[in-house]
């Protein structure tokens, strides 16, 4: 009788919290539309992903794919009025899409951060860095000034900032392009986000320093257990740091799958593309960078058929037509293509006829 | 073994010309110079004078002697002499020096309140608002103010309070446009995107991390307006539209000497000086502070 009512009292508790699942993420049929003087802007045109806790996606393309604009989609942080944005975006569960302007600044700088492209431009240059740090932990903790200033300086150290008393008292203009981005990315985890997005952080970096930025992050989220998205035009730096690998083009994800999945099969022909135009240290030198011809198509008027026909070598009359949607690849049921002529197959794919 | 030359000699006399360039580039733009510092201290002198005016043992300004000595040379008794009432012409010019100044600075700050919070938020939150707002104030930039001050101090009646408000409100659209375009520039910038993305709310975003960034230009055209609302309650006052007798303003003293068929030098070009060297020095001071702090993206 009494082990029932415990039973019972213990079954209920266990309901009331929230289910943990390793689920933070969930993007469905995601758009984001621009209004312009042109006409509608399509910058991401349905795009789906799943993210766990603890795991990396990268999200990769070349300028004007729409990664950036995925990636702030995600959080909601569009310019409004002449942005619309339809779709779902469930975090941790709760929806963020139509969310209230209030509840989605409760989320940003607290469960969701982000580091951006360009530390040059990404502080504020009339305030010391100590104090842009202690904001978002004075605003979302509530802690005093006193207690925040030590965070602050407990955070400059953990990303690496010597001597951080005195640093904290610095203005941006007065530290380098690596330890601006540094101070972005204590920012960016001074709430202990679940969620971090960073939107190409090692563009505007040398590439010594590039590595070292790249390993704070995957340090500070394997100590965390926080979940990353990783948006950059460069496959080299995700190729090691990524669970999976989204790749973008035209605001669409045309190859989408595990990272080791991806490079061992590339199936989309744009993802070889862009493999091919990485230079390889193996390369004999003044060996020519295979770049892609042309240009992404524009957004405004979307051609039919496939958005990179165009400029695909394989490209035949069927692509020019229609548009392939996102399937999965027959051998591999995580890996996700949009192509009716994928490379490594022998035979086309689902529908295609030649 | 030639090529090295060349490269050597190209380096030797290019290297002076590109430094002396870049000096020439950087010099007026960061230093304040000389006479910047003039103005400084001509506009420091007059506030000082206007503050401390009741301490200066002048003689009153409004008395009118008993036995008037008029239109009176400048002598020991009356360093600049006397108007056409008798009345001390250093007195008046020091004592309507400030009712001129407090007008100026009264009236800024209308404008600069007024103008700069609705500018921020306008080029803020953008749409609509945004363009009727925008609208409005260049409706008001299109039409003459003096015209419609002098038409609304007419049904209002001229008291310093009715100035000060009117010269303030004309004053509101050229801040706000300014501070609109300024606010403009900085909202895109990407700490403010960052600052959103941390979770900001809009109020935060504009004082905090907008407003600080605009105090440059803002302090500049503060003392642009200080400079016009001066000018216009000079023009108010020449037409006799200004504080009303017998309070003495710079622009009622310059309107008194010109209906002053006896007036002395003095008398005509005392208050015409003081408010021809106060409008100088604030019109170079604000363009040199606006230089001065004319920085753009690339050396932040």
């Amino acid at each position: 009788m009494s082990t029932s009512a415990t039973d019972t009292v213990a079954t209920t508790g266990t309901a009331a919290t929230k289910p943990v699942t390793d689920l933070l993420l969930d993007v469905t049929d995601l758009h984001t539309t621009f209004r312009t003087s042109r006409g509608p802007l399509v910058a991401v045109d349905g795009v789906s992903l799943k993210l766990n806790r603890g795991e990396t996606l990268g999200i990769v393309g070349e300028s004007g794919s729409g990664k950036t604009v995925l990636s702030r989609s995600i959080m909601g942080l569009v310019p409004g009025r002449s942005t619309l944005l339809s779709g779902s975006v469930v975090f941790d569960g709760v929806e963020l899409v139509g969310a209230a302007p209030a509840l989605l600044r409760s989320i940003w700088g607290a469960k969701v951060a982000m580091v951006f492209q360009d530390p040059m431009t990404s502080l504020n240059p009339v305030h010391r860095i100590g104090r842009q740090i202690a904001e978002t932990l004075r605003l979302h903790l509530k802690l005093s000034r006193k207690v925040a200033k030590q965070s602050a300086i407990t955070l400059l150290t953990q990303v690496g900032i010597p001597s951080p008393e005195l640093r904290a008292r610095n203005y941006p203009v007065e530290l380098s392009g690596g330890m601006r981005q540094r101070v972005m990315i204590a920012i960016a985890l001074a709430c202990g986000p679940q969620l971090l997005l960073a939107d190409e952080p090692t563009t505007g970096l040398d590439v010594t320093i590039q590595a070292q930025i790249l390993d704070l992050l995957a340090e500070a989220q394997r100590m965390r257990h926080m979940a990353m998205i990783f948006v950059t035009h460069d496959l080299g730096i995700v190729a090691t740091r990524t669970d999976q690998i989204m790749v973008m083009y035209a605001g669409r994800a045309v190859e989408f799958a595990p990272t080791r999945q991806l490079f061992a099969n590339v199936r989309m022909p744009y993802t070889e593309a862009l493999l091919h135009s990485t230079p390889r240290i193996g390369n004999p030198s003044h060996t020519r960078l295979q770049a892609i011809d042309g240009r992404p198509p524009d957004l405004v008027h979307r051609p039919q058929g496939c958005a990179f026909a165009a400029r695909c070598p394989y490209a035949q009359d069927k692509c020019r037509e229609e548009s392939p949607p996102l399937i999965a690849d027959a051998a591999e049921p995580d890996h996700f293509y949009a192509c009716w002529y994928p490379r490594g197959t022998s035979t086309p794919a689902q529908g295609a006829t030649t | 073994m030639l090529d090295a030359e060349m490269v050597l000699q190209s380096a030797e006399t290019e290297q002076p010309v590109v430094g002396e360039e870049s000096e020439l580039l950087e010099a007026p733009r960061k230093r304040l110079g000389v006479f910047f510092w003039c103005c400084i201290v001509w506009l420091v002198f007059l506030a000082l004078v206007s503050i401390f005016a009741g301490l200066l043992h002048l003689k009153p300004p409004n008395a009118q002697p008993l036995l008037p000595g008029r239109d009176a040379a400048p002598s020991g008794s009356h360093w600049l002499g006397t108007d056409d009432s008798g009345r001390d012409l250093l007195s008046r010019l020091v004592w309507g020096g400030r009712v001129s100044l407090v007008i100026g600075l009264l009236g800024t700050a209308i404008g600069i309140g007024l103008g700069g919070t609705l500018g921020m938020f306008s080029a803020y939150v953008r749409g609509r608002l945004d363009a009727a707002m925008s609208f409005v104030a260049y409706v008001f930039l299109a039409f003459p103010a003096i015209i419609a001050v002098i038409c609304l101090l007419f049904f209002w009646g001229e008291s310093e309070v009715h100035i000060i408000v009117l010269l303030g409100l004309f004053s509101v659209p050229f801040i706000f446009r300014v501070v609109r375009a300024a606010t403009l520039a900085c909202a895109t910038k990407e700490y403010v995107i960052a600052a959103k993305s941390q979770g900001a709310t809009a109020r935060r975003v504009i004082f905090k991390d907008i407003f600080p960034n605009i105090i440059p230009s803002l302090i500049a055209y503060t003392v642009f307006t200080f400079g016009g609302i001066i000018t216009t309650e000079g023009a108010l006052g020449f037409l006799g539209l200004s504080v009303p007798a017998p309070l003495a303003s710079w622009g009622n003293l310059i309107g008194g000497a010109s209906g002053d068929t006896t007036a002395t030098l003095e008398y005509i070009f005392a208050p015409a000086l003081a408010l021809f060297l106060t409008l100088v020095a604030l019109n170079y001071a604000g363009e040199r502070i606006r230089l001065r702090f004319d920085t753009n993206e690339a050396k932040l």
